[in-house]
Parts: C-alpha cells; structure tokens; sequence
C-alpha cells in the first residue's frame, strides 16, 4: 500500500465516523445518512484498490492510462456534485425569498390592525 | 379616512365624475344634424338671409354672431334652439346601463356633475325624464356659464371643478364627443370616451386621445369596477433620493392605500420616506432583488383583491402619464398584460450600451417566449387579475422582466406593448441592468430550464 492510501483511508474514516455523529444527533436525515456513507464507501474502495480498479474502469472507457481515466471519472462525478449544489443553493436562495416575503406581507398586515386599533382608540 | 366620508376605497383617486349628457346618458332618435336643418329653417323663415346662417357649427356659438350680425337679440334666437333642443328630449331615452353606472358610483361616494352643451331647460327635463336627477350633485348646463366658457372651451370643466374644490387629476370626465375630451385634457382631468351610442353624437371627429375609451355605458361600469381596485407596485432597493418624488407623483391618481412599496433590504431612508407618504411598505428584512420584490408587491396586491396591477420603477425613469396609458388597454379588457415599450417611444435619451444590452436580451427573451416583445426589460408593466394570478416569478434578480414576458406568454395572456418615454437622469442610467447583469439574466434563464 501506499502513503497517499493510508492518509486517504484515515480521511475517509473520519469522516464516516463525523456522518454517523451527525444522524446521531439527527442533524441529517437516514436519507442523507446513507447517501453520504455509501459515497464514503465507494471511496473507500477506490482507496483501498487504486490501481486494480483504475485499470478496470480503463478497460470499460478504452482510455490510455489507469490513473487517467480514474481523474477523468472523478472529474465528472464532482461537476455532477457541483450541480446539486447548485440546485441546493437555488432551492434555499427561494426558500428565503418566500420566507422573506411572509415576513414582509404579515409584518404590512399586522401594522394595519394596529393602525385601525390605533385609530379607534 | 378621507374627507368624503366614503368607508369604500377606491385605488385610481377618482373623487368626481363629470358627465355629458347628449350621446352619453342619453341618446335620441333625431340627431344634431336634424335639429341644425330644423333651426336653419326657421332662421330662413324668420328673414335671416342664407349667407348670414352659413353652416351653423357650432349652432349655439353662431346664433352670438348672427344675433349681432342682423341686430337682433340673441335671446330671441336661442330660444329657438331651445325650443327645439326641449322638443327633442321628449323621444329620448336612457342608454342601457346608464343607470346602474350612476348608482355605482353614488355607492362608491364619487361626487357626480353633469356638464352638457344642452340649455338648462332641457337638461333638466330630460333628467327628469329619466328620473336620474337625483344622482346628480351639481349641473352645469351652458346656460350657467359665459357664452366663451361653454364646452370645448376648458373653463366648463374648471368651474365643476372649481364647485367641488377637487384637484384635476381626481376628476373624470365622460362623454362621447371630442367636445367632451378637449376641455378635460386642458383642465388636466382624466377622461373616458363612450364610443358606439351613434344617437345623440353630433359629428364624430376626435383628435384628443382620451385616457380610456369603451363602447357603451355598460362596458364604463366594468371598466371603472376594474379601475377602482388597482394597485401600483413599486420595488425599491435604496432610493431615497428618487421615491419621494416618484410616490407623490403617483399620489395625483392613486390613492395611498392602493399604492405598495415593497422597500427591498434597503440600508438608507427608503422605508422612512415611504412611510411618511402614507403608502403601504412591505419591508424585505434582506435584499432579495427585483424578481424577490415585484413577487412580494404582486402576492400583496392579489391578497388585497387588486384587479389590476401596474408595476412602477422608483428610480424615477418612468412617468405617471405613461402608466396611465399602460394601463389603458388592460382596464378596457383589450390585453390582460401590457408592458411600456422605451423603444417603441421616444429612446433619444436612452444610453447607447442600454440600447445595445436591451436589444441582446429582448432576442433572449424571444427565444424563450416563443415571441418577441420590443422592450422585455421595462419596468413599467401592467397586469389583470387573472393574469397576475397565473403567472410564477421564480428569478429573484433581474432576470425577472424576461421571466415575467416568458410566463405571461407561455400562459396564453394577450400581450399588448405601448410607447413610453424613458427618463435618463444620470441617477437612473447608473442602475438597472447593465452588461453583467445581462450576462446573468441569460444564464439563469437557460437554468431555469433545467429546474
């Protein structure tokens, strides 16, 4: 094995170990729970048999070097992440918008009634 | 609140309204012209030679001259018309929805006036007639003003006005006759054309554009139903120094209450200087942009029961005459969107790199909405209800004005575009969008797609 793998796998462990702590404290949901761990375990995997694997998914795209062809994989796997992050952001940046605009309308409303109270008063 | 006393309130500020009566309360199978032949008539009979009558239009003002041309006493000659103008009431009748218009707005505590080229004599007989003399609060007939004050000439209208203590652009005039248009556009007044009641019409030829214009009295009650429930929007992110004047300038035809100034995350007096205007501000407690804004000022004036909906930018580039004539065809029922066009009116101010930004992203907006609409950028819009309702404003910054020509366009709403003038300060020139930002309205619309 080498020294990049085993920092790798320390990594990952890690942060398998800080997925579970999170759905402990049921900061994420079972969905996300398992989304993220089997993504760790995928990786996990790949760490554990690089070159195996790379000459693998060589062998399937027909690209020239294992290691190369392992990149040009992780590459579009982030631009895939990297989308949804974009639709997360999107949906939040709505999510405020409609939160902003409750706020704005009741707040309009609840100043009516008391100007109405104000004026019967 | 208001010093009517009316607990109704009505959105475009109309306190008065000031009717005609001949063609537009009334019709009568004998027209002018009959009646014009009839008075030549009887001036030949009467010795007056052919020369002198000439053609007799307009036949009151003429009867002045001709009175002192043949030295004769000009009420001996009026009288005549009088008669005959008395004659004629006796086969009129009331225009369908006539009087369910009136009940309308005596229910809505608008004052009403009649002014009306017709003698006093006949006015009120045929008042009478029809038994609508109650609806009225004030009646000036042109034997109550100056031979030079009666209609076209503006004094007419100015001394109802001036009867009420009414400001101008709080009064309505409404008749059928370019006599009627004339007067109200000089005294500053707003004004509505009937269009198709033929009796009564002396010659049709009308070279004043009036504010509004329908076909018959019963199309005038919708249109004022619509007009009464209209709300004006007015995104604002940090405009102290343009809102004020912009609010006050709304302030000549709307009310207060009817106008929403959504203040978006503003750090300056924006919310102040609203407040103290006595409009409605929705208070965005971060800035969400333009599409966030005009969203929430929308969702309001829904909520409010708004029937129509004008969107108006408060960096002082647009001006309140031309969101009168944006919201003409969509209070008339003819569009249910219609957006103020700068490049369909007078675009000499407008920077050339505006321009160039706007041409760019008008040929993005076509491609999307299926339709090309010349100025997709405007902020000088105007829905109905329904259209308003169906609508869905996702974008939060910019990208709003294509997204809403998008929307209104794919939900099958008839759009109609109308010239506006766009005023450059130097203030407004440095907001709104500019190449970035079109850059980012292109892209998030293409996202949009994807979502």
């Amino acid at each position: 094995m080498l020294a990049i793998q085993y920092v790798t796998i320390i990594v990952l462990v890690a942060l398998a170990l800080y997925v579970i702590g999170k759905y402990v404290r049921k900061e994420f949901d079972w969905r996300e729970f398992l989304s993220w761990e089997t993504l760790l375990l995928i990786m996990f995997v790949i760490a554990l048999k690089p070159l195996e694997l790379s000459v693998t998914i060589k062998n399937l795209l027909g690209l020239g070097r294992g290691l190369d062809a392992l990149f040009v994989v992780s590459i579009g796997f982030a631009y895939l992440l990297l989308f949804r992050i974009y639709m997360n952001v999107d949906r939040a940046e709505r999510e405020i918008t409609e939160l902003t605009r409750k706020i704005a309308i009741e707040l309009e409303e609840i100043n009516e009634k008391l100007e109405k109270i104000e004026k019967k008063g | 609140m208001k010093s009517r006393g009316a607990t109704k309130v009505e959105s475009m500020d109309i306190r008065l309204a000031i009717f005609d009566l001949d063609g537009t309360l009334i019709g009568a199978p004998k027209d002018f012209h009959q009646i014009k032949e009839e008075l030549r008539k009887r001036l030949l009979d009467m010795g007056i030679p052919k020369e002198t009558i000439g053609d007799l239009t307009p036949m009151y003002e003429n009867l002045f001259r001709i009175a002192e041309e043949t030295n004769r006493k000009p009420e001996e000659l009026q009288k005549i018309l009088e008669d005959l103008e008395e004659e004629r009431v006796d086969e009129s009748f009331l225009f369908d929805g006539s009087r369910e218009f009136l009940e309308f707005l005596k229910e809505e505590g608008i004052k009403i006036a009649l002014m009306t080229r017709s003698c006093r004599r006949a006015a009120t007989k045929a008042l009478n007639m029809h038994g609508i003399k109650k609806y009225f609060d004030f009646i000036l007939t042109r034997s109550d003003v100056a031979k030079d004050e009666v209609k076209p000439n503006e004094m007419h209208v100015k001394r109802v006005l001036e009867h009420f203590k009414i400001p101008p652009t709080k009064a309505i005039v409404i008749g059928d006759h370019g006599y009627d248009i004339v007067p109200a556009k000089r005294a500053g007044t707003l004004s509505l054309l009937i269009t198709s009641h033929e009796s009564g019409r002396m010659s049709f030829k009308i070279e004043e554009k009036p504010t509004f214009e329908v076909p018959t009295m019963k199309e005038a009650l919708s249109l004022f139903r619509r007009l009464l429930k209209t709300y004006v929007v007015v995104p604002a992110y940090n405009e102290e120094r343009t809102l004020g004047e912009v609010l006050s300038s709304l302030k000549l035809y709307f009310k207060p209450e009817h106008i929403v100034v959504v203040n978006d995350g503003s750090v300056d007096r924006t919310r102040e200087i609203a407040r103290k205007s006595g409009v409605h501000v929705l208070t965005h407690i971060v800035n969400r942009g333009l599409g966030g804004a005009l969203g929430t000022g929308i969702a309001y004036a829904l909520k409010k029961g708004a029937e129509i909906i004008i969107t108006f930018d408060a960096d002082g580039q647009h001006l309140v005459g031309d969101a009168l004539r944006v919201m003409k065809p969509v209070a008339e029922g003819k569009a249910d969107f219609a957006v103020g066009s700068r490049l369909k009116g007078d675009i000499k101010e407008m920077p050339f790199i505006k321009r160039f930004g706007n041409l760019v992203l008008d040929g993005i907006t076509a491609f999307f909405a299926r339709m090309y609409v010349s100025d997709s950028q405007s902020g000088l819009r105007c829905f109905n209800r329904e259209c308003a309702s169906k609508i869905r404003i996702t974008c939060d910054r910019y990208a709003v004005s294509s997204e809403i020509i998008i929307e209104v366009a794919s939900r099958g709403c008839r759009i109609e575009e109308v010239p506006i003038k766009a005023v450059y300060t130097d203030y407004a020139a440095k907001k709104g969008t500019n190449v970035l930002e079109g850059v980012k309205i292109a892209l998030n619309l293409l996202f949009d797609k994807m979502r």
